[in-house]
């Protein structure tokens, strides 16, 4: 009786299609960490903690009960995930605890308790570990695994972009710092000093440095044209990377119904497959009815 | 084959330009004709095609309702007082003009279709109501010449009554709507007017242009009216002007609402005319009239002044009927799961960056770094590759982390344009892909009926096809149809052309995984491990094609 109901607990908590109450879990948990978070940045600023201190305070302890509950019953309910056989209740909990989900489940409520234990800890610290809250959100929503996919497979060529920046960056902050570090030693005094002023030329460029050699503003022409062309190679590479990633997730989808068309029908399961391939892939019905159309083109003419 | 040599040759034959319409007609019209038929050929007569009737009409039409305007701001001393002179100018400019197109017209009238049976053609033409307006439209001017004595007001009004020119446009307009209209009912009569629909006609273009020119007009009011030097001579004519528009918009809004049950989609006299209401450019229009209404009504209530800046999504109601526009909310629409995770993660970034400023930078500068809010506006800042520089770390660690996050934003923040930028040309090659399907179908019998060929150039307008493209899609278009009969091709002769051999490829590895559904797997695994059937080299292909597909 417990096992089913704590295969059931996990299969809710795991956010399975199978149960309509886990949608419902997911959405609770995901208000609650938006609340939250827009509650620890809107605490920071004094004018409104100084009204709303109380309500803050409270409103922070219930949600650190409300997780820590999320965060026992996903360990106890683990413990369902492996037969004994296949190696006891306590190999899903150990996998859960040391997975990237599980450390930040975790250190979504320990700042409370830290706070309670060591009461003289720095209170900005532990509001910025309270924000760190709002990576429980990327369990429900796979683009920050994509991003990582798409950066993984495209590796050889972030790889040499990054090369590419490194040997711009260096080269123009130490020409700098030749030009420039005994004109104005607080900017470019120093090589690291140096390499954050090219960095943020190529990237943004606050303007709030700016050489006074001759010598200094050709350099900082040439890191600025240089920035150009290296963000553009970067935004490419990750544009691309991340689209490519989109479209092997759909051609992925697209052979799965391409599968299902062969045979002419469509039974009642492969209905229930298409959905849940659909959720899986994140894809909207516009999509999946364009690739519906395809396939049964495409059957359409051989047959 | 010899059909296929048909084919060939009818593809051959094929003229694009001719199919999309998009020749250049050149009007023939001979030299030798006598200077009165040539010069009527040229300019007014409405059945040659590519002559100059129609931009004619254009221009005459463009310089009436610039009249209108110039004798609406004459009313307003301040605009018209410094700038006398050229008011004086235009309207003389003018004059001369319609009284050229009024000789013209006299000088022709023979030779029109209507006054040619008659046995004083100029006479007759002089009667017609549009030679009256004509004349009277430009009389007032040389009367005043004549030393006629005339009050100004008079003489402006009587200027007013160029408007009536319009009428030579706006009448055949009206018949060939009533016309196309018989025997239908009021509701559908307006449908036709305000919606685009096969009965709408030229008056359904005019009803659009108008609407567009009055938003066009009141959102050059609104902006004019936040200049203060402005808005303190014209303020009166503001709001006359805005109360115009709203008028004119809460007319169309209501006609839209009432027509709608006549659009297809939209059926029933209720739930028709509610998702009529809920789609998105008619809300818009319910939009563009709503802060007027509400201003009117809830005024002694609360002070709703700001609401007036949301007049200029007026400008929106022009998105009704552009295709770019409703490309991209398709667009958005279909890529939304990807668009919501990009923003997710630029989401995450921002507070990242933010804590972790505010959490390295407060101590040094409390007044910069002073809470997380102001954190996050330097954060979108840096990341967005804006950098304005009003705020930026000091301390080491700091600037460490921001080296770092701003070359992960660079990267991260382009990703939405990438997105979109691919989305739209997946839809227009999903859209191209339609079409190609579409001539497969139309080249199949080898030749094309008025119905396809005006198929094919609306859809080819819709998508914005060059001659080159549509020539480019019938070519693809037949080889595939080619690849499709294969029967006659052996593989050796797929084998020449490069492209047909890997679409061949292609084709065969469906096969094989085709195969590998229907087939029961267990039996074929068991059947071929026997090394007399399948090689351990083959099998391990067959398992590599098959995990392909799954």
């Amino acid at each position: 009786m417990t096992s089913g109901f704590k295969h059931t607990l996990m299969e809710i908590m795991d956010g399975s299609p199978n149960h309509v109450a886990s949608r419902w879990v997911e959405l609770a948990i995901t208000i609650v960490v938006l609340v939250n978070c827009s509650a620890v940045i809107l605490d920071s600023v004094p004018e409104i903690h100084a009204v709303y201190k109380d309500f803050f305070h409270e409103l922070e302890f219930w949600s650190v009960m409300f997780f820590t509950t999320e965060y026992i019953s996903r360990v106890w309910s683990l413990g369902a995930k492996y037969a004994t056989s296949e190696g006891g209740s306590w190999k899903g909990r150990r996998q859960y605890i040391f997975s990237p989900f599980g450390l930040v489940d975790f250190f979504a409520t320990m700042p409370y308790y830290m706070h309670i234990f060591f009461p003289y800890l720095d209170l900005r610290i532990l509001r910025v570990l309270r924000l760190l809250r709002i990576l429980k959100l990327s369990k429900y929503n796979t683009a920050l695994q994509d991003l990582f996919q798409a950066v993984y497979s495209e590796r050889q060529a972030f790889g040499s972009a990054v090369f590419l920046l490194t040997i711009a960056t260096v080269v123009s902050a130490s020409l700098m710092h030749f030009a420039e570090g005994h004109e104005q030693p607080e900017f470019f005094g120093t090589i690291p000093n140096s390499i954050y002023w090219a960095i943020i030329t190529i990237t943004s460029g606050y303007g709030n440095v700016e050489p006074v050699t001759k010598a200094g503003e050709a350099i900082a022409l040439i890191t600025g044209f240089l920035g150009l062309c290296m963000a553009a190679i970067m935004t490419g590479i990750v544009a691309s990377a991340f689209s490519n990633q989109v479209a092997r997730k759909k051609a992925a989808f697209e052979a799965q119904i391409r599968e299902i068309f062969s045979d002419g029908v469509v039974s009642e399961e492969e209905k229930e497959t298409l959905k849940r391939l659909q959720a899986h892939y994140r894809l909207t019905d516009v999509q999946v009815e364009a690739m519906l159309q395809r396939a049964q083109n495409k059957t359409a003419i051989k047959s | 084959m010899s059909t296929s040599k048909e084919k060939d040759q009818f593809l051959k034959n094929l003229n694009v330009e001719e199919l999309l319409g998009r020749q250049e007609v050149e009007a023939n019209i001979s030299k030798d004709l006598p200077m009165r038929k040539w010069l009527y050929a040229w300019l007014l007569d409405p059945n040659i095609p590519g002559n100059y009737q129609k931009s004619l009409d254009k221009w005459i039409s463009l310089l009436i309702i610039a009249n209108l305007f110039s004798l609406m701001f004459e009313h307003v001393p301040a605009v018209f007082e410094p700038n006398q002179l050229k008011f004086e100018i235009f309207d003389i400019f003018s004059v001369i003009v319609f009284t050229i197109e009024f000789v013209l017209r006299l000088y022709l009238a023979p030779e029109d279709e209507e006054f040619k049976a008659r046995k004083h053609a100029r006479l007759a033409f002089m009667k017609s109501p549009f030679a009256i307006i004509d004349f009277l439209a430009i009389a007032p001017f040389y009367l005043q010449f004549l030393g006629v004595p005339l009050d100004l007001r008079i003489l402006r009004f009587l200027r007013l009554l160029r408007i009536l020119k319009l009428f030579r446009i706006i009448i055949p307009a009206i018949a060939e709507f009533k016309e196309l209209n018989k025997g239908r009912s009021f509701r559908q009569k307006v449908h036709a007017l305000v919606f685009p629909s096969p009965f709408g006609g030229t008056a359904q273009v005019i009803f659009e242009v108008c609407i567009a020119v009055w938003v066009l007009l009141s959102v050059l009011a609104v902006i004019l009216e936040s200049v203060h030097s402005i808005n303190y001579v014209l303020a009166m004519q503001f709001v006359v002007l805005d109360a115009v528009a709203v008028g004119i918009f809460t007319i169309e809004f209501f006609m839209r609402i009432y027509a709608s049950p006549e659009e297809p989609g939209f059926k029933g006299a209720v739930a028709g005319r509610f998702k009529q209401f809920r789609s998105p450019s008619t809300f818009i229009d319910f939009l563009a009239i709503l802060p007027f209404f509400l201003e009117i009504f809830l005024h002694h209530l609360i002070d709703l002044r700001f609401l007036r800046v949301f007049r200029l999504a007026r400008l929106l109601k022009l998105t009704r009927g552009n295709d770019a526009t409703a490309t991209l909310f398709r667009v958005i629409k279909r890529e939304w799961p990807m668009i919501s995770s990009a923003a997710f993660i630029m989401m995450l970034l921002v507070v990242l960056t933010a804590s972790l400023g505010y959490l390295f930078e407060h101590e040094a500068q409390a007044e910069k770094f002073d809470n997380i809010p102001n954190a996050i506006y330097w954060a979108v800042i840096t990341l967005a590759s804006v950098g304005y520089g009003d705020i930026s770390p000091v301390t080491p660690i700091g600037r460490a982390m921001t080296t770092i996050m701003a070359l992960v934003g660079i990267g991260i923040f382009a990703i939405p344009a990438a997105l979109m930028a691919s989305a739209f040309s997946d839809e227009l090659a999903k859209e191209r892909d339609a079409l190609k399907a579409n001539l497969f179908a139309i080249l199949k019998d080898g030749h094309i009926d008025e119905k396809e060929a005006l198929l094919i150039r609306s859809e080819a307008k819709r998508l914005h096809l060059t001659i080159e493209e549509v020539n480019a899609l019938i070519e693809n278009a037949v080889k595939e149809h080619e690849l499709e009969e294969r029967n006659p091709w052996p593989v050796h002769k797929i084998a020449e052309n490069p492209e047909l051999a890997v679409e061949h490829f292609k084709a065969l590895l469906g096969q094989i995984r085709q195969l590998g559904v229907h087939t029961d797997r267990g039996e074929f695994e068991r059947l071929a491990a026997d090394k007399h059937h399948l090689s351990e080299h083959e099998l391990d292909l067959w398992h590599k094609i098959q995990n392909k597909s799954s």
